[in-house]
């Protein structure tokens, strides 16, 4: 047909469907399900295993439903005897080898060789001689156990670490008769990406250790969720036996993940049950130590501290949920008054209100799936594997199977350089001129490969110092070249922050703030300056994250009365007068709001420990004690308000009804669709033998007891596509599109700024006042007229921009004091007395790597141990001048900190040094000192 | 068992140190043999076939270093080499001694010559000589039925072998005298077969037009076990007990 579409029969049913699908989707799709082991509906197929014979006239030999595209006139027959002989005589076969180990298999119960036996099965087996044996159980990595026995030599984990992470490490070694899968020698399965072959090994071959042995699947409860650690948002189940988690899944969702999730999401849930848990309010005594109490007298103690405090700090940790980032912002805001509130401390220097500038929107205006359909792709920021793994999965694809180029901008080898098709390698803090460079074309033979539909993706890399030139730089690349971006903050609440305007200039729906107040460094500044009055931590961990080590340390040296409201004991909290414990991310009704800033749902599977509680309900409670009573019982409430004062979020609907959102292209399993066949005969049809109200089509319900093949869940997640809430109206098409960005370093005039989008209309409830094309930096001045729907303007107890921050002339905050590298490299003088040949100074490139010592993965234990000692990289050049090589030990110093680390050679900027930023044993933010910090190193 | 390590995410050259088993020479080789393809992960047979000519059979570092030069991770050049028979996992004899001992083979006698290279050289079939020099393993057909009992050395073919003609054989070898099979061809050692195998195509850079080719043994010389000979009714007599 010409319109792409064919019509075929299937079953005795015709079915059109477009060119050139499988027909095994095609068929699933209809409500029939072909019984498969190696295919996969997120990779390529193979046809490996056999199982999905099925009949098509004028075919002379039964053909494989995954590997066949559905033509125009196809006259399919699954359950035709020939094909059912052939289904059952395949099962026959994979059994001979296959030990009938179920009672002791983690896999029994949710085992889809198990379930396909039991429905497409021969019943019995003929075969009695002995099977093929192995050592059982091989660990093959600290994460991943390998019981080749069970295998039955489908593909699937050799080609998800092939063809999705590039990882091959696992392989089908001894083909022929012998065939095993196994890794190279002794050799670990080093993927980032491993579990996932856990989670579709259609068989227990590939096994959790952290879960092995530890529950049957029925014995599981599940709630749907959302990954804790980074910003992509991954949707899991989680699952919980006796109240405690353990194990955690991934949910397919094709906007998103696809059906991936990275080992740190997937292994990473033993913080929620750690013993270290803090489980009741703590306050310090006068014999400075930590005594149990009541919320009542610690709520007493903090509102009696805020109601005399003039000057208030708040800094937000960026793994709370959306509803804990609204709650902040308003007990900030609102409540106390102030925009002294923040919640970067990882990304201090990343400026994501100047995203703003493009669209009126501080995030993203691309989604993941624009990374697919983009022909160029431009990356300007960390190691996407390390920090976003699954968004490197993404850009991978983009790539490799949609053709899309990709331009790194990046000062240091990292993982995409491999798939890039240009790498810039600029100097540390060169990567805004390098963007320029693409803007206007100076680099011809890379900028003719920036082509339309374009996204730009910017990350902030490098803790510490100032990514403000970089965005200008990007947000004039989008602007120019009509680009969407993508802008990637680290962590899974960071984007949630920022809408709910958890940020000293931006309230909640990226309208600006009456007043700009501290960030975060400034908030540390004024602490340790003794000019603050109180410090409130919501999950917020300075001490561990916080760029500058040598801030920290003065800050909480000068004795700040500090609140903390934490999971764990952190090192912050123990400067801590007053602690409040946290309920985590399984334990709790939330949203995520991701890097795209789609929201998905958080389910409470797990009680929390002792009384911790959420932290929107905690900042309700400070709020209820200082006579602001906001009225909050339940989750619900907080988002009947947040619906009614966030302009952006006005439409978001939590139950997910009515939706509109492309349902998975590829269904995985049919038992839930409505069956178009209803009331006629499709006798292989999906439920058929299975109990009733579990596959036989009608829903399931989170948390029911049974066992359920993970394949089963991808029904709830496309229940739960998530939502990305509306933006501010784009730019009319006057305002001057290609205004460039300042270049970098140059004072910039009004006329040169970047400008604000203005808005056209006025949402209710929102703050619109600026006018069109206000400069940015006066927009987050005080002369912004302060309308305000929520009443959340300001009348008094201003305290005035901090001394430390200032607006500057150019719309870009200049830091005084401190902030210069000069200074950072005066204080290391004191403490290298000796001046030898070899010494050098170097700028600071840091970045995390995925395992690192952050307080949920140091709290779980398969993880902890796979996190890498530090290091230092240094340019092959500059080694050779430090007279240092591979392996060799470096002395590293700054901020009067120095530490011995192992040097490694690698593809970085003359000039810089890496140094991974959170490892075991040592904190990279301890040589931090100021902005834009500058390390020593030499030979030991 | 459990491999402790840190993780790199993958990054393979931080993760194991190996050997390069190239020298110069070879590594001149195996980049002549990359070079032959538009792809460089094709050419992961010529370069284990130059791997088992320096280190006389497919080592762990043979591997890596393969892996390492086209781009692909160890596990990948294990699951493509341990395919194949001719690429030796396992330390292997100068010269591999294959008898065949299928159906036509046996009712002519292959389980004498089995029985009598056992005793020649100490050990059983699928084993090698304690002095490294032999490998000897039975082979199912060997597809000369019409000159059995066949064997081979180094693929080499024979026919007609009787128990003495076997033990000669060996000892010529490990006289180190030359040994022609009954196509005439000089035997070779794996080292030298798995060269030529490897290079045949590949042309050093500087050596205009020389391309290496299959010479399969050279100029052929008179031989105990031409074929135009067989059967040798000769060696039928009295050797095989029937």
């Amino acid at each position: 047909m010409s319109d792409g579409k064919v019509t075929l029969t299937i079953n005795g049913h015709d079915v059109e469907a477009e060119e050139n699908r499988l027909l095994i989707d095609v068929a699933e799709e209809l409500g029939v399900y072909v019984p498969r082991f190696c295919y996969h509906p997120g990779m390529k197929s193979v046809a490996v295993c056999r199982m999905c014979l099925v009949k098509v006239e004028g075919s002379r030999k039964l053909l494989p439903a995954c590997a066949t595209p559905v033509t125009d006139g196809m006259v399919v027959d699954t359950v035709d005897e020939e094909a059912v002989d052939a289904q059952e005589g395949m099962l026959e076969f994979l059994l001979i080898n296959h030990p009938l180990d179920c009672p002791i298999c983690d896999r029994a119960g949710e085992c889809p060789l198990q379930d396909q036996t039991y429905k497409h099965g021969p019943g019995s087996s003929r075969y009695i001689e002995p099977k093929r044996t192995y050592e059982k159980a091989l660990e093959i990595s600290d994460l991943v156990v390998l019981d080749r026995e069970r295998c039955v030599l489908c593909w699937r984990c050799v080609r998800f670490s092939e063809e999705i992470a590039g990882d091959a490490f696992i392989q089908l070694i001894d083909r022929g008769a012998g065939t095993q899968v196994l890794t190279f020698k002794d050799d670990p399965f080093d993927s980032y990406f491993s579990g996932n072959t856990i989670q579709i090994c259609p068989v227990g071959a590939l096994l959790s250790k952290p879960y092995r042995f530890v529950s049957r699947p029925w014995d599981l409860t599940s709630a749907p969720s959302v990954c804790s650690y980074c910003a992509v948002g991954c949707p899991l189940t989680n699952e919980a036996r006796a109240e405690k988690v353990v194990r955690c899944q991934a949910l397919p969702n094709e906007n998103v993940n696809d059906f991936w999730v990275c080992d740190k999401g997937r292994f990473g849930y033993h913080y929620v049950s750690s013993e270290e848990r803090l489980a009741s309010p703590l306050v310090r005594t006068d014999a400075d130590e930590f005594e149990a109490t009541s919320w009542g007298r610690a709520l007493d103690v903090v509102t009696g501290r805020l109601r005399t405090a003039r000057r208030i700090g708040i800094i937000a940790g960026a793994h709370l949920t959306t509803e804990d980032a609204y709650a902040v912002s308003k007990l900030a805001k609102k409540t106390l008054r102030t925009s002294d509130v923040d919640s970067r401390l990882q990304d201090a220097g990343a400026p994501y209100e100047r995203a703003a500038a493009l669209s009126g929107v501080a995030g993203s205006t691309a989604t993941l799936n624009d990374l697919e359909s983009a022909r160029t792709i431009v990356w300007v920021g960390p190691d996407p594997k390390e920090v976003l793994p699954v968004l490197y999965l993404r850009l991978r694809k983009s790539v490799l199977e949609e053709g899309a180029k990709l331009i790194v901008v990046s000062p240091r080898r990292i993982s995409l350089d491999a798939i890039a098709t240009h790498v810039i390698r600029c100097d540390v803090g060169g990567e805004a001129e390098a963007v320029d460079g693409l803007t206007w074309g100076f680099d011809t033979a890379v900028a003719g490969d920036v082509g339309d539909p374009l996204v730009v993706c910017w990350g902030p890399s490098s803790p510490g110092r100032d990514e403000g030139p970089i965005v200008d730089a990007v947000v004039a690349l989008a602007r120019n070249k009509n680009a969407k971006l993508l802008v990637c903050p680290p962590h899974a609440g960071s984007q949630g922050m920022i809408d709910m305007g958890v940020h000293p200039s931006l309230d909640p729906g990226y309208t600006p703030s009456d007043s700009r107040g501290k960030d975060t460094r400034g908030i540390l500044q004024a602490a340790a300056a003794g000019e603050l009055d109180i410090l409130l931590l919501i999950g917020a961990d300075p001490v561990a994250d916080f760029p500058d080590g040598g801030l920290v340390a003065r800050a909480f040296g000068s004795g700040v009365f500090t609140v903390a409201v934490e999971l764990f004991p952190t090192e912050s909290v123990a400067h801590a007068d007053v602690v409040f414990p946290s309920a985590a991310y399984a334990e709790r009704e939330g949203t995520f709001t991701n890097l795209e800033r789609r929201i998905q749902k958080l389910e409470p599977l797990t009680a929390p420990p002792g009384s911790a509680s959420e932290p929107w309900r905690i900042c309700s409670r400070i709020a209820h004690g200082l006579g602001d009573d906001w009225g909050w019982a339940g989750f619900n409430d907080v988002w009947t308000e947040i619906r009614a004062t966030v302009p952006t979020h006005a439409h978001v609907d939590l139950t997910w009804a009515g939706q509109e959102s492309r349902p998975l292209s590829l269904h995985y399993e049919s038992p839930f669709q409505p069956d178009p066949t209803h009331g006629r005969s499709v006798s292989a049809g999906p439920g058929a033998g299975y109990p009733k109200g579990h596959r036989s089509g009608a829903p399931f319900h989170t948390g029911q007891n049974w066992p359920l093949s993970w394949e089963l869940r991808g029904f709830e997640a496309r229940q739960r596509p998530g939502i990305i809430p509306s933006r501010p109206p784009e730019p009319p098409a006057g305002d001057d599109p290609v205004s460039p960005a300042p270049a970098p370093g140059a004072p910039a005039g009004d006329d040169a700024a970047l400008r604000l989008i203005p808005r056209t209309d006025t949402p209710a409830g929102g703050d619109a006042s600026l006018r069109s094309g206000t400069p940015l930096s006066s927009a987050f001045a005080s002369e912004a007229s302060p309308s305000s729907a929520k009443g959340w303007s300001r009348t008094g107890g201003e305290d005035g921009d901090s001394p430390e921050v200032k607006a500057g002339k150019s719309g870009v905050p200049e830091r005084s004091g401190e902030s210069s590298p000069a200074a950072t490299w005066h204080s290391v003088e004191d403490e290298f007395p000796s001046f030898s040949e070899g010494r050098r100074s170097f700028v600071l490139y840091t970045g995390r790597l995925l395992y690192d010592e952050g307080a949920m993965v140091s709290k779980t234990v398969a993880l902890k141990s796979l996190a890498r000692r530090p290091f230092v990289e240094l340019n092959e050049e500059d080694a050779k001048e430090l007279g240092l090589s591979e392996g060799d030990e470096a002395l590293v110093g700054g901020n009067g900190v120095r530490a011995t680390l192992e040097v490694r050679l690698g593809d970085i900027a003359r000039g810089a040094v890496f140094i991974p930023y959170d490892q075991p044993g040592w904190r990279a933010n301890s040589i931090i000192r100021g902005v834009n910090p500058v390390v020593e190193v030499r030979h030991p | 068992m459990t491999r402790r390590y840190q993780a790199t995410g993958g990054d393979i050259d931080e993760q194991n140190g190996y050997r390069n088993v190239f020298d110069d020479e070879q590594q001149a080789w195996a980049d002549a043999i990359v070079a032959k393809y538009p792809n460089p992960r094709s050419a992961v047979l010529p370069l284990l076939f130059l791997v088992q000519s320096v280190e006389g059979y497919v080592t762990e570092d043979g591997m890596r270093t393969v892996a390492n030069m086209i781009g692909l991770t160890p596990a990948q050049i294990l699951a493509s080499g341990s395919f194949y028979t001719m690429l030796k996992k396992q330390p292997q004899g100068e010269y591999l001694i294959s008898v065949c001992r299928n159906i036509s083979c046996t009712h002519r006698g292959a389980y004498d010559v089995i029985q009598a290279l056992s005793e020649r050289l100490g050990t059983d079939a699928g084993n090698t000589t304690a002095d490294g020099r032999f490998t000897f393993e039975t082979a199912e057909c060997l597809a000369t039925c019409d000159g059995a009992p066949s064997i081979q050395i180094n693929y080499d073919d024979f026919y007609d072998v009787t128990p003495q003609d076997a033990v000669a054989l060996v000892d010529k070898l490990e006289r180190g005298e030359e040994v022609r099979s009954a196509a005439g061809e000089r035997v070779r050692t794996v080292r030298e077969i798995s060269f030529e195998t490897a290079t045949a195509g590949a042309r050093l850079p500087g050596t205009a037009g020389d391309h290496r080719a299959r010479t399969v043994g050279g100029e052929a010389q008179p031989s105990d076990f031409l074929p135009d000979s067989r059967p040798k009714l000769s060696h039928d007599e009295g050797s095989h007990s029937g």
